[in-house]
């Protein structure tokens, strides 16, 4: 079908290019020991792009059979539209011919494999529930365009996620792990599993804190969900457009000088190796800040176009992002908070989090941390701050790099003096 | 789907020991017009077309989709599905005549022309820019989505239902000295253009206007416990995470919601009553059925504090022995539908504003409210108020910024001390198992006496 589209483009002398994305996924969930959710989907969509009258146009659809249709709209938009410059369309796009890793699985044994960690449940009358997902996803990509350019990648990995509910009566807690990779590490699931569990035993016994400005130790997911999130402040668009919180900030310095941030697609060790974006543009590693300086904008080719430039391969965002790891343990980032508080889980990210001007409202909980030791649990505290002040008070950062999904991964991170707001009362004599 | 195919189809499904088989055909064509910098970016168009396929027994369920709408394929995917099941029968389902259902829409999407779209968005920039100089950028949008689906199941089930969203989006950045603040507007309803013709541009503008400069102006909120008042409409979002999404089977049925074997007991304060009705003519979150055929209907879920009733779709009423209520729902055809609320609503109150706020001598006002989150296992909830001011000495005086609320369902449901009368409806996007769909929320003003304020002071 792509064949016949871009055919019809060319006796009609115009420039097309269609990226393609096919996507096969298995997602099988057992709760409590029965399964919850069996699933399998297999979606092909197409993203079209031309240049028409002067200008570029892009559709998405999951059904290109009608190359007159198609292109009839496309001449459309480029009626109405006023600022859609054409962007040539690249003939050829050099990449390395990598053979990648595939996953061998057997859908019937994993359905045993999970099933059988709910004697975790079974076991230990306080977890109230136990869910265990199984997620396999693989794409197929191409990029085919009227001059010529033919790209095809592929790629596949797998999560495994469980959720702990685990609680006394009304006193219930839960947490939720999720592993992320191309091959399934069972016993690595197993002792996570068995963690969640102890977490959960002890935030039962958490409490608020009041609240005050403390030291904290942010946990490498945490950080993680923050930088996913942020990560569109450092596109072109947005700082062209005015919408990001750095749209001021390109070359100055915006962080702490601890903070260094990768971003590196076609790595071999990153799961989901791109060495083109969904513009057929070679991915690059780049430093996107270097130490506290936003160095690199990301661009895909619109951007690049305004700020005359060139794609640095950023049409999809970011893939394998990551905070540049230092030599710490994460003792020792507890020694240097000495009173404090880790925090290892977030809640409302979806809303807490304004990313036009930065700010960061979010429920969290943790541990409290006393003496440079973990020590008991606290919850319903929110962690008020902005994304510029908690970047900029980064003291030390951790030797935990993890990560997390195809955005990327992060260490944790020693932060001075952030607001935390709590319930617990001041009592008359502090 | 030819009716003889589809019947073939289903007889197939159920040819493995399936007890319930069902399709459900879908397509969508949602258009975005965008207008930022003062000029129409992009005409975002996005069409999907596709099938999904569930079938279940009493051990089992399981759901496939695919868009390669080729026969072949679509068996193919079935005989896969079909392997997760043991038995065989020779079940042959014939399907009643097709019932088609519509909304009771007064116009649709071509009765604007495409100049006359841009010219709409051309006239917010050009009024929200004119009337506030501290504007820098305006992000305005029209979307406008049609969609057909189509659903058929061995239980007599053979319905299709045409339907229709319009929604107006406007975001306005205003910068001051070092200050930004951003305001966001979303409209919507099921209905053709006929709606944007009954909106007030001009009184959109001048609340937007007067909104970014009290957040302009904005101090970081106090963080500790405070007695809270939650503006109309968009502050339901506390019903709607606190305890509507408590209230879906999903949770309830394998009892893992906190609400779990609650029903006839008392959950709130005997002020709340809360509804959930997909019947509200042309309401957002309003459809004639669900995504499993079956119509909508009024659900009374709480009653003067009493929990009546829960959100139950067509697997779990089984499971719960519990009728259904309209409320299987799913985004698109690439997820297996499940119980999701459609427009849900505080019931008016008696209480008078005026006393609301000057009973409070220290708390917050919040005016507006973004998104929220819940943890339906624990109860624990979070929102985000995008506009929020102090109360002081029973009055309201300073706005404040970066203020969320946090808490959990069982305890601030017994913490709505007053109601008011002014109920009014909101609309956003749900976010759930079953994907995004349109949802309404709805609320009177309403005072809340004790709610952790996480703020920034």
């Amino acid at each position: 079908m792509i064949e016949k589209l871009l055919a019809y483009a060319k006796k009609e002398n115009l420039d097309l290019e269609v990226f393609s994305k096919r996507v096969y996924q298995i997602d099988v969930e057992y709760l409590n020991g029965k399964k919850n959710r069996d699933e399998i989907s297999d979606i092909t969509s197409y993203n079209v792009k031309g240049n028409i009258a002067g200008k570029r146009i892009e559709l998405h659809l999951e059904d290109i059979s009608d190359p007159v249709k198609i292109i009839n709209r496309m001449k459309k938009n480029a009626e109405l539209i006023d600022d859609a410059k054409e962007i040539p369309f690249q003939a050829k796009t050099k990449i390395p011919n990598v053979k990648k890793k595939s996953i061998d699985f057997d859908i019937s044994t994993i359905e045993s494999q999970l099933s059988k960690y709910d004697s975790f449940r079974i076991e230990n009358e306080n977890v109230k529930a136990l869910t265990l997902e199984f997620i396999y996803y693989q794409e197929e990509i191409k990029i085919q365009n009227t001059l010529g350019l033919n790209l095809k990648d592929q790629n596949e990995y797998c999560n495994l996620l469980s959720e702990v509910v685990y609680g006394k009566d009304d006193n219930t807690e839960n947490d939720v792990l999720f592993l992320y990779n191309n091959h399934l590490d069972w016993d690595e699931f197993a002792e996570k599993i068995k963690e969640s569990i102890q977490k959960c035993a002890l935030k039962q016994e958490a409490s608020s804190l009041v609240s005050n400005k403390y030291n904290i130790v942010l946990k490498n997911k945490c950080v993680y969900d923050l930088l996913k999130i942020f990560a569109i402040s450092f596109n072109a668009e947005n700082i062209q457009n005015k919408t990001s919180v750095l749209a001021d900030d390109f070359a100055k310095k915006i962080f702490s000088s601890h903070v260094s941030l990768i971003e590196d697609p076609s790595n071999e060790d990153f799961i989901c190796q791109r060495f083109f974006d969904n513009e057929g543009t070679k991915t690059q590693r780049k430093y996107i800040v270097k130490d506290g300086i936003f160095q690199t904008k990301l661009y895909n080719q619109k951007s690049a176009k305004k700020d005359n430039t060139t794609s640095t391969g950023n049409s999809y965002g970011v893939r394998n992002l990551y905070l540049k790891p230092e030599e710490h343990s994460k003792e020792e980032l507890y020694a240097a908070a000495q009173n404090g508080i880790y925090i290892e889980n977030f809640l409302g990210l979806n809303s807490g989090i304004n990313v036009m001007n930065g700010e960061i409202s979010l429920q969290a909980s943790g541990r409290i941390i006393a003496n440079g030791q973990l020590t008991t649990s606290v919850r319903d505290i929110v962690l008020n701050t902005n994304i510029k002040e908690l970047f900029s008070n980064i003291a030390m950062i951790g030797n935990d790099l993890e990560f997390f999904d195809l955005p990327g991964g992060s260490p944790s991170i020693f932060v001075k003096d952030i607001n935390i707001a709590g319930s617990k009362e001041v009592k008359k004599d502090e | 789907m030819d009716k003889k195919i589809l019947e073939d189809l289903l007889s197939m499904g159920l040819s493995h020991g399936a007890s319930f088989c069902e399709t459900f055909e879908e397509s969508t064509i949602q258009q975005v017009y965008n207008l930022k910098d003062s000029k129409l970016k992009n005409i975002d168009v996005k069409e999907s077309k596709g099938i999904g396929i569930r079938l279940a027994n009493s051990e089992n369920k399981i759901y496939g989709c695919t868009n390669d709408l080729d026969i072949q394929n679509v068996q193919k995917l079935m005989q896969n599905l079909n392997q997760k099941f043991s038995g065989t029968s020779n079940s042959t389902v014939e399907l009643p005549a097709l019932t088609e259902n519509t909304l009771n829409y007064l116009s649709n999407h071509q009765t604007w022309t495409e100049e006359q779209k841009k010219e709409y968005l051309q006239k917010i920039d050009h009024l929200l820019r004119q009337k506030c100089k501290e504007i820098i950028q305006v992000d305005a949008k029209i979307i406008e989505e049609d969609s057909e689906v189509t659903i058929a199941n061995n239980l007599g089930t053979y319905q299709k239902e045409t339907r229709m969203l319009s929604r107006l989006v406007i975001t306005a950045l205003a910068k001051k000295k070092e200050k930004t603040a951003n305001h966001t507007v979303t409209l919507g309803k099921r209905e053709g253009y006929s709606y944007f013709d009954t909106l007030n541009i001009n009184d959109i503008v001048d609340q937007m206007i007067a909104s970014l400069t009290d957040k302009l102006k904005a101090l970081p909120c106090p963080g500790k416990k405070m007695p809270v008042i939650l503006g109309p409409g968009f502050g339901a979002v506390i019903f709607h995470e606190a305890c509507g999404h408590a209230l879906e089977a999903t949770s309830i049925a394998p009892k893992i919601s906190v609400l779990s074997n609650k029903l006839g007991e008392k959950i709130a304060s005997e002020k709340v009553t809360l509804i959930d009705d997909g019947t509200i003519e042309n309401a957002w979150g309003s459809t004639k059925i669900d995504d499993e055929g079956t119509p909508t209907q009024k659900n009374i879920l709480i009653e003067n504090g009493i929990l009546k009733s829960y959100l139950v779709d067509c697997l779990n009423a089984q499971t719960m022995n519990h009728p259904k209520t309209g409320s299987g729902r799913r985004e698109s055809y690439q997820y297996a539908p499940t119980s999701r609320m459609n427009n849900t609503y505080l019931e008016k109150g008696n209480d008078s504003i005026s006393d609301m706020i000057q009973s409070i001598s220290y708390g917050l006002y919040a005016k507006g409210m973004g998104g929220g989150c819940v943890e339906p296992s624990t109860g624990d909830f979070t929102f985000f108020v995008s506009e929020g001011y102090l109360i002081e000495n029973g009055q309201i005086t300073t706005p404040v910024k970066g203020a969320s609320l946090i808490g959990n369902t069982k305890d601030i449901l017994f913490q709505i001390e007053m109601v008011s009368d002014d109920l009014s409806l909101d609309t956003g996007y749900c976010g759930s198992l079953s994907g995004y769909v349109p949802v309404t929320i709805g609320e009177p003003t309403i005072k809340v006496s004790e709610i952790l304020v996480g703020g920034a002071s």
